[in-house]
């Protein structure tokens, strides 16, 4: 259980420090994917809610800590949605169908339009036109590069906390 | 029951921290804290932007050297026009004294937030940058400081949607603000339809608003717009800044903290 939270935490730095430093090679007009939010999607549907909870959390406030605006905001849109994703997934047996993939854009599409709400405050544009220019592409670039993981090879599907937590109980008896 | 509640306390703690946090973003401890995982990822990213870098370096030394021969022209001429510009101003009891000095930053990263424009450059507190000084780059206005940590600095730039400076146009004398419209498109606001601009007229800074000295290069007219029934023009700016392609820029310090 331990390594596997490290290597999420190791994924976690490195993914952040990939937003940061080379996602302008993935600009297109303006628009950039958000590499955190696939990644906490990613550990809420490889792990479960509670790992997506605290994956959204970190990646949140760290993208709060060196984004420019409100504290707080990136860090309470992640850890809910990767939860409540988390929930939702669990019923359907983690397996992401085309509802799940639906599910996961209109997730994408809540969390742009709310951080763009706390961000344009006070700003001469308004939230309509931002959302029509900013919030709904970086939604499909998002989920794009998203759905393009979820078809890769490297989308080994859901690892079971119950297994994981068994093999680290075996560890320590052994 | 209890154990379904218990299912959804990690959440609730979560989202009351991020909500405390929402509450406290004017409280110096919170500055700290953003202040201190800044540096680190600068710590953690330099390795990685210095490895890019080095890859342009070669391209970057052909295109300075010459650039060192077109200024080693350019310095013969001006030393001779210096020596008759300080005669003249001697003459007139002439005082100059600079208000600002730069301090150059290496460009780290960009914004984490897709939705924000700004970027992240290794140089902070401890260089003397400040909250809400100007960046620049020899090209021209890049943005203003958000925030600084000892070793690096949020710059928000101008093409963000959330920041206006103080603009004129350069032969018509036309004062305006410019900031960013829909899809980052800079703008000058304020202008009447009466004004003399020209397309391709340049638009510098004001210096009225205290974080950059008069005159600086904004951008240039790139499309006069007349709006109906509205008494000012829409005036679109191409800004001098490649800002996709920026990898140093200079923050201006005021005489007034650096002392």
């Amino acid at each position: 259980m331990r390594s596997e939270i490290i290597k999420i935490a190791v994924w976690g730095i490195v993914v952040l420090l990939f937003q940061i430093g080379t996602s302008s090679l993935f600009e297109i007009r303006g628009i950039r994917p958000d590499f955190m939010l696939i990644w906490t999607i990613i550990v809420t549907v490889k792990y479960n809610r509670y790992f997506g909870l605290a994956a959204g959390f970190f990646a949140g406030l760290g993208q709060d800590a060196l984004m420019i605006g409100f504290m707080g905001v990136q860090t309470l849109t992640k850890n809910s949605i990767a939860f409540w994703f988390g929930v939702w997934l669990d019923r359907k047996e983690g397996k992401l169908s085309a509802i799940g993939w639906t599910v996961v854009f209109l997730l994408i599409l809540l969390h742009e339009s709310f951080t763009s709400i706390f961000y344009l405050q006070g700003s001469s544009v308004s939230f309509g036109s931002n959302f029509i220019s900013t919030v709904i592409p970086t939604t499909l670039y998002t989920g794009t590069v998203g759905f393009l993981w979820g078809l890769s090879p490297f989308n080994t599907g859901r690892k079971s906390i119950a297994g994981v937590l068994k093999t680290s109980q075996q560890r320590r008896v052994k | 029951m209890l154990a379904v509640i218990r299912n959804y306390i990690p959440w609730l703690l979560t989202t009351c921290i991020s909500f405390i946090l929402i509450f406290s973003n004017n409280l110096p401890q919170v500055e700290v804290l953003r202040a201190k995982i800044s540096d680190t990822v600068v710590t953690l990213s330099s390795p990685i932007s210095s490895l890019s870098r080095y890859g342009r370096l070669g391209g970057e030394n052909r295109k300075l050297r010459k650039q060192i021969s077109e200024v080693s022209l350019l310095v013969g001429e001006l030393q001779s026009s210096g020596a008759e510009c300080e005669r003249l101003q001697r003459l007139l009891n002439y005082r100059e004294e600079s208000e600002f000095k730069l301090v150059a930053g290496v460009v780290i990263g960009l914004s984490p937030d897709p939705g924000v424009r700004g970027v992240i450059v290794n140089c902070g507190i401890e260089d003397g940058v400040e909250q809400n000084f100007g960046a620049i780059s020899p090209q021209g206005v890049v943005g203003r400081v958000y925030r600084s940590g000892s070793s690096s600095a949020a710059v928000q730039l101008l093409t963000d949607q959330n920041i206006g400076i103080a603009g004129r146009t350069l032969n018509s004398r036309e004062l305006g603000m410019v900031h960013a419209g829909k899809n980052g498109e800079l703008k000058i606001d304020g202008i009447p339809v009466t004004a003399n601009v020209e397309k391709g007229e340049k638009i510098v800074t004001a210096g009225l608003d205290g974080i950059f000295p008069n005159g600086l290069t904004i951008g240039h007219v790139k499309e006069i717009r007349s709006l109906e029934e509205s008494w000012l023009l829409e005036v679109i700016v191409d800004p001098s800044v490649k800002f996709n392609q920026l990898e140093e820029l200079f923050v201006v310090i005021r005489a007034d903290s650096a002392e």
